[in-house]
C-alpha cells in the first residue's frame, strides 16, 4: 500500500466527479421526460400502445444494463450512418463519440424505472383531494396544476433523487465503452503505474463520500418538501 | 446474417448459462445467509456491532459492484498473503466473484429484511410476549414468518438484480453467459458484436421472465393470508 500514490489517485479522481455528476443528471432529466411519456402510453385507451408499453418495460427491465450499453454502442454507428447517408449530413460515424451510446442506453433503461415512479406518485394523490378541490370550484386545469401536480412531485422527487445516486453508481459500467467516469478514471490511473489497489480504494472512497453527501443533501431536501404534510406539521 | 449464424451464436452462448445459473444460486444462498446475520447484528443490543455493520452496509451501498469486484480480486490475495502467507493466485476467479456478491447481497438484503422486521415488530412482539412466548419463540413463530411475507417482493426484485449484475463478472474473464458473448466477440472477428450481445440479452430476458413467473406464483402462495395488495417494482 503506497500512501503517496493513493493520495495522488484520490485527488486526480475528484477531477472527473463534476462530469460524472453532470452526465448522470443529463441522463436523469432525459429519462424523466421519456418516463412521463411512457406513463402516458400506459394509460392510453388504445390497446396497441399499451402492448408497446408492456414490451418496452419488459425488455428494458429484463435485460442487464451492461448489454443495453454494448448493444447501443455497436448499433449506433450503423444507424447514424444510415441517416447521415440519406440526409447527406456527413457525420463521421467511424469516430462517433461513445458518450452518445451511454446517453441513449442509460436513458432508455432508466426511463423504464422512472415511469413506474412517476405513475405511482400520481396515483398516490387521493381522489378525495381532487373532489375537495372540485367542491371549492377549481377547474380541471387548476385541479391538476394546483393540487395534483405539487403533491405528486412531493412524492416523486425524493425517489427520483434516490435514483440519481443509483445512476452515478451504474455509470461505472461506462468504462467498457471508454467513457471516463469515476471508476474509469481509477482504472486509467492504475494503468500507468500498476498500483491497482491504491487507485481502486481511492475510487471507492470517492464514491462513498459522494453518496453520503448526496444522501444527506437529498434527505434534508425531502424533509423540506414534506413540511406541509400532516404527520410532519406538529 | 443467416439463420445458422444466429443458431450457432445461441448454441455457444448457452454453454455459459449453467455457469451463470450456478453462480446465481451460490451467490443467493450465501448472500441471503450473510444478510440474516447482518440483520440480526443490526437489530442487536451491542452498539459497537451496530456501528460496524452500519459502516459496512453504507460502504457496500455506495460503491458500484464492478469496483467492489476489482477491489476483492486485487485486494483479497494481497491481504491473505500478508496476513496468512497463503498464495491465492491459482484460485478460481469464480471464488472472488462469489465472495464479492456475497458481501454485496449480505448488505443489500439486510436493507430489505431489517425494515420488514421493524414494521412487524412492535405490537406483534408485545402480543406474543404477553401470551407467554419467550423472545426466541416470538421471533420464530410470530415475527419471522410475517417478516418474510412482507420482504418477499423486495427479495424477488433482488434476485432479478442479481441475475443482471452477474453479467458484470466477465470483466474478470469468467466463462458465464456474458463471458461467452465476450469470448465470441474477441476470438471470432467475423462475428457481429451487436448480434452476439443482443442474443445474450435475449437469454437474460428469458431467464428474468421465467424468474418473474416463479416469483409471482410464490408471492400469491405466501401472501394468501394477507389481503394487502403487494406492488412489485424493481426500484431499490
Amino acid at each position: 500500500m503506497n500512501q503517496k500514490i493513493f493520495l495522488s489517485d484520490f485527488w486526480n479522481i475528484w477531477t472527473v466527479v463534476p462530469q460524472t455528476l453532470f452526465l448522470s443528471l443529463l441522463i436523469l432529466l432525459l429519462s424523466i421526460i421519456l418516463g412521463t411519456g411512457l406513463t402516458l402510453l400506459r394509460q392510453s385507451q388504445n390497446r396497441l400502445t399499451r402492448i408497446i408499453y408492456r414490451i418496452y418495460i419488459s425488455y428494458f427491465r429484463g435485460v442487464p444494463l451492461l448489454i443495453h450499453l454494448l448493444v447501443f454502442y455497436y448499433a449506433l454507428p450503423p444507424i447514424v450512418k444510415l441517416f447521415s447517408d440519406h440526409l447527406n449530413l456527413h457525420v463521421d460515424t467511424l469516430h462517433l463519440n461513445p458518450i452518445y451510446a451511454v446517453l441513449i442506453s442509460y436513458t432508455l433503461y432508466a426511463a423504464s424505472f422512472l415511469s413506474e415512479i412517476i405513475r405511482s406518485s400520481f396515483k398516490s394523490v387521493g381522489k378525495d383531494q381532487l373532489e375537495a378541490a372540485a367542491a371549492l370550484g377549481y377547474t380541471k386545469y387548476q385541479q391538476f396544476f394546483a393540487i395534483k401536480l405539487p403533491q405528486a412531485l412531493t412524492d416523486a422527487i425524493p425517489k427520483i433523487l434516490n435514483y440519481y445516486t443509483l445512476l452515478i453508481r451504474q455509470l461505472s459500467l461506462a468504462f467498457l465503452v471508454s467513457v471516463v467516469d469515476i471508476f474509469a478514471k481509477s482504472k486509467l490511473e492504475s494503468a500507468d503505474n500498476f498500483y491497482y489497489i491504491e487507485s481502486f480504494l481511492a475510487a471507492a472512497l470517492v464514491y462513498w463520500i459522494l453518496c453520503i453527501a448526496l444522501t444527506l443533501l437529498f434527505s434534508n431536501y425531502e424533509k423540506y418538501l414534506r413540511r406541509f404534510e400532516r404527520s410532519n406539521a406538529a | 446474417m443467416t439463420f445458422s449464424v444466429v443458431l450457432n451464436t445461441f448454441v455457444q452462448l448457452f454453454k455459459g448459462v449453467p455457469v451463470t445459473l450456478t453462480f446465481i444460486i451460490f451467490a443467493w444462498i450465501l448472500g441471503s445467509s450473510l444478510s440474516i446475520l447482518v440483520t440480526a447484528g443490526r437489530l442487536s443490543q451491542h452498539q459497537w456491532l451496530r456501528a460496524i455493520l452500519t459502516v459496512y452496509v453504507s460502504f457496500i451501498r455506495s460503491v458500484p459492484i464492478v469496483l467492489q469486484l476489482f477491489l476483492v480480486y486485487y485486494g483479497l490475495p494481497l491481504v491473505v498473503k500478508l496476513s496468512l502467507g497463503i498464495d491465492l493466485s491459482s484460485v478460481s476467479k469464480m471464488l472472488f466473484c462469489v465472495i464479492t456478491f456475497t458481501l454485496y447481497y449480505g448488505a443489500y438484503l439486510s436493507e430489505i429484511l431489517r425494515p420488514s422486521y421493524l414494521t412487524v415488530s412492535a405490537e406483534q412482539r408485545d402480543a406474543a410476549l404477553s401470551m407467554g412466548y419467550t423472545p426466541l419463540q416470538a421471533d420464530i413463530h410470530v415475527l419471522i414468518p410475517q417478516t418474510l411475507s412482507i420482504a418477499i417482493p423486495g427479495l424477488g426484485n433482488e434476485i432479478i438484480n442479481l441475475v443482471h449484475q452477474s453479467s458484470i463478472l466477465f470483466v474478470l474473464g469468467t466463462v458465464d453467459l456474458m463471458g461467452q458473448a465476450d469470448t465470441i466477440v474477441s476470438n471470432d472477428y467475423t462475428s457481429s458484436p451487436l448480434l452476439t450481445y443482443f442474443c445474450a440479452g435475449l437469454i437474460y430476458w428469458a431467464i428474468v421472465i421465467i424468474l418473474n413467473l416463479v416469483l409471482s406464483f410464490l408471492e400469491v402462495r405466501i401472501d394468501k393470508f394477507r389481503d394487502l395488495p403487494s406492488e412489485r417494482s424493481l426500484i431499490r
